[in-house]
């Protein structure tokens, strides 16, 4: 377990070392990551911007990531989360693995895998809530497991990690009965009695209800309400009855490069069910995840609710998903090898680091081109990835370990979702355009501490950085987002146009921040202002800040109504006397 | 190692070392009751200071630190000045000055006591309380 561990924080730290400032960082233009940094920067304040939305339910993932920030520097808390989530699924995937196939080189081998996954990292965003979530979950199962053979301690913590994984992301709980499926296979058969199951459901319910009231306790004595999880319920509701996410199968499945790694990992596990000898725990593993494909399958293409569309909706597969993976590579002969972890770590890490996920992309396009095929995007790999299933599945021993960590490797690297974000030096920005969204958070909140005061104004305009061009449009959103973006923009709308602002759009502001590059800061100023002045509502400048790391730079213009009271925060909404 | 030098070599926590400074080294300023927090080159100067002349000399002292660009002014008159001004107020107004009135002040909230007023006394209390800078409430318990 010393091994695995070592091997996955020296691939987190490859990973994050080797890397450009990418690596670990969510881009411009992307929202929902960005809101939880809201939560990540403000959770005690229950800003109401904020407060309001179903994100804010999920609390074990809001939790720890707001102690991170209360504690450390932006950047050193965003590395820690990135450690911590990639390392805590790795290892709650290498326990169950070991523990359901008897084989920890296996296990190593795909925790590993897991780790070094471009289709783990920053699934829906580094700062989404979804891969916490299959952590939770990964190591609920692994507690579901050992619980049958240990203390009931470790039957309530696999309650907590349970709802832990259930408040994190709500799909989860379709798996609840899956995880009773897993303490099952744990039993010896000899053992099989439905009190030892009643048990082990009331300590884990027990566990789950610990959690949950703890969570309610820390909401509702920091100003929230006790039952937290409502409003995730109502959004889940809402979208049972009609999902606007769900898209037709002819418009996601030629582009759904995510499930390639999940559903070879699951065909190639299926031979472990009629292998003579497999232990019965991991047949009930490939049993799982075909059950999990099933019931995903049954909501996209049955109910019309999207889960398998888009790759982070498809993310609660991966765990059982790659548990298949460490059973279709396990040998119960084998014992355990220190060696295997960290040969697989660097085999797997070596295609990233040699830039692999740039050029193979680039290069099957290049050959789609010169064949005339169709969608070779999703082609190439599928191909690489079934044929990869083929071999490794006929190898044996060592071959096999050494099959698919080649195999792995270059299908992770021709899969990676954000290829600019491997690599030795190359450039980057988004590290930096954090620390620009912590300074400008800082900035606004001394002058709004309630999130609601200031409304945010910007066009789009084009930045020249390192790795190309950047839109301020993209950037200027995802920082609005940290404060729930549409509720604080002015006028309701991203990038509305200066004549179509209303004088209602002011009223319903205490300030209005312009956003713009420094050659057009000014000039953006004095058009808000005339607008602002034909329409009867002058208005005069608080600040004017110039936030700037390394080549991405803008300006922050601060305004407010003319006269009024100067005392207190500026912006501050004040309750209607 | 360049993020952990960032981590404590922070900007903000040096210019509030400055501003401490500072107002300590000020004869008036380090005798007030005041806290100061600096976020992102904003200074927060929140406390309790008997005259408005101080809290005029403790922002300025405040605004020309080194790494401050904006001042927020969260100081308020203390208790004692306040009561002090609701007094005096009242000692000059002909329709009140000979009533006994009580005037107690918490954090802003101005208490008037007395049993020997009438409606149009009381109403005037109250307005010339409420108009007293500092004063954020107004409780009347006259009679």
């Amino acid at each position: 377990m010393r091994s695995t561990a070592l091997a996955l924080a020296i691939t987190c730290a490859v990973l994050i070392g080797a890397g450009n400032e990418d690596f670990g960082f969510d881009p411009a233009g992307w929202l929902d990551p960005f809101m939880y940094f809201g939560y990540f920067w403000h959770y005690p304040d229950h800003p109401p911007a904020l407060d309001h939305d179903y994100k804010a339910s999920r609390l074990p993932w809001i939790l720890p990531a707001y102690a991170s920030h209360a504690l450390l520097d932006t950047t050193a808390a965003t590395y820690l989360l990135v450690c911590l989530t990639l390392c805590a699924g790795g290892m709650g995937l290498y326990v169950l693995v070991r523990d359901t196939a008897n084989d920890s080189r296996a296990a190593a081998a795909v925790a590993v895998a897991w780790t070094a996954c471009t289709g783990v990292h920053g699934i829906g965003g580094w700062n989404y809530h979804v891969l916490a979530s299959a952590d939770y979950f990964l190591v609920a199962s692994a507690l579901a497991f050992r619980s049958a053979t240990s203390s009931p301690r470790t039957a309530i913590m696999s309650g907590v990690f349970a709802a832990a994984a259930v408040h994190t992301h709500l799909l989860f709980v379709a798996f609840a009965p899956l995880l009773i499926l897993t303490y099952w296979s744990g039993m010896a058969p000899s053992h099989h009695d439905w009190r030892s199951f009643g048990t082990y459901i009331g300590l884990a319910v027990v566990g789950a209800f610990g959690l949950t009231v703890v969570l309610g306790a820390v909401n509702a004595g920091t100003g929230g309400d006790w039952l937290f999880f409502v409003p995730q319920i109502l959004r889940a509701r809402h979208l049972m009855t009609y999902d606007e996410w769900w898209l037709e199968t002819s418009v996601w499945l030629p582009t759904a490069r995510y499930l390639i790694i999940p559903l070879a990992f699951m065909m190639a596990a299926l031979p472990t069910l009629c292998r003579a000898g497999a232990p019965r725990a991991s047949r009930v593993i490939v049993i799982q995840a075909w059950a999990a494909f099933a019931l995903m399958c049954v909501a996209q293409f049955w109910r019309r609710q999207a889960t398998l569309d888009h790759d982070y909706l498809a993310f609660p597969l991966y765990p059982y998903a790659f548990a298949c993976g460490g059973i279709a590579l396990s040998d119960a002969r084998f014992r355990q090898d220190t060696t295997v972890p960290l040969l697989a770590a660097a085999i797997i890490l070596m295609p990233l680091l040699l830039l692999m996920p740039v050029a193979l992309p680039s290069s099957m396009n290049a050959a789609a081109a010169a064949l005339s095929l169709n969608q070779p995007i999703i082609l190439g790999p599928l191909l690489f990835g079934l044929a990869g299933v083929v071999v490794f599945t006929l190898t044996r021993n060592g071959v096999r370990l050494g099959m698919f960590a080649v195999w792995f490797a270059v299908l992770n690297a021709w899969l990676a979702p954000a290829p600019s974000a491997y690599g030795i030096q190359t450039p980057g920005y988004r590290r930096q355009m954090l620390e620009l969204f912590r300074e400008a958070d800082g900035l606004t909140t001394a002058f709004d501490p309630r999130l609601d005061g200031i409304k945010y104004w910007f066009e789009d305009e084009p930045l020249p950085i390192r790795s190309g061009q950047l839109s301020l449009g993209d950037v200027f959103d995802s920082y609005v987002s940290t404060r729930g973006w549409t509720g604080n923009l002015l006028g309701q709308r991203s990038r509305v146009r200066v004549e179509e602002l209303t004088r209602a759009d002011l009223d319903a502001a205490v300030c209005v921040a312009v956003l713009a590059s420094p050659g057009t800061s000014a000039q953006r100023e004095s058009e808000l202002q005339a607008r602002f002045d034909s329409l009867g509502a002058p208005l005069e400048v608080v600040t004017r800040r110039h936030l700037k790391r390394r080549d991405l730079v803008f300006d922050l213009v601060l305004m407010k109504r003319a006269g009024g009271d100067r005392h207190g925060p500026p912006c501050l909404r004040r309750p209607a006397s | 190692m360049s993020v952990l030098l960032a981590a404590c070599d922070n900007p903000d926590r040096m210019t509030t070392r400055r501003i401490l400074e500072r107002l300590r080294m000020d004869s008036v300023a380090s005798q007030q009751d005041l806290d100061v927090r600096v976020t992102s080159s904003v200074a927060i100067v929140s406390g309790r200071v008997p005259s408005r002349k101080i809290e005029a000399s403790v922002l300025a002292l405040v605004a020309g630190t080194d790494g401050v660009l904006d001042v927020i002014n969260n100081v308020t008159l203390t208790d004692d000045a306040i009561v002090q001004s609701v007094r005096a107020a009242i000692a000059s107004d002909p329709l009140v000055k000979d009533v006994p009135v009580s005037v107690v002040c918490r954090e802003g909230e101005v208490t008037l006591s007395s049993n020997q007023t009438n409606a149009a006394q009381r109403d005037r209390l109250v307005k010339l309380t409420d108009a007293i800078d500092g004063v954020e409430h107004v409780v009347d318990a006259m009679k």
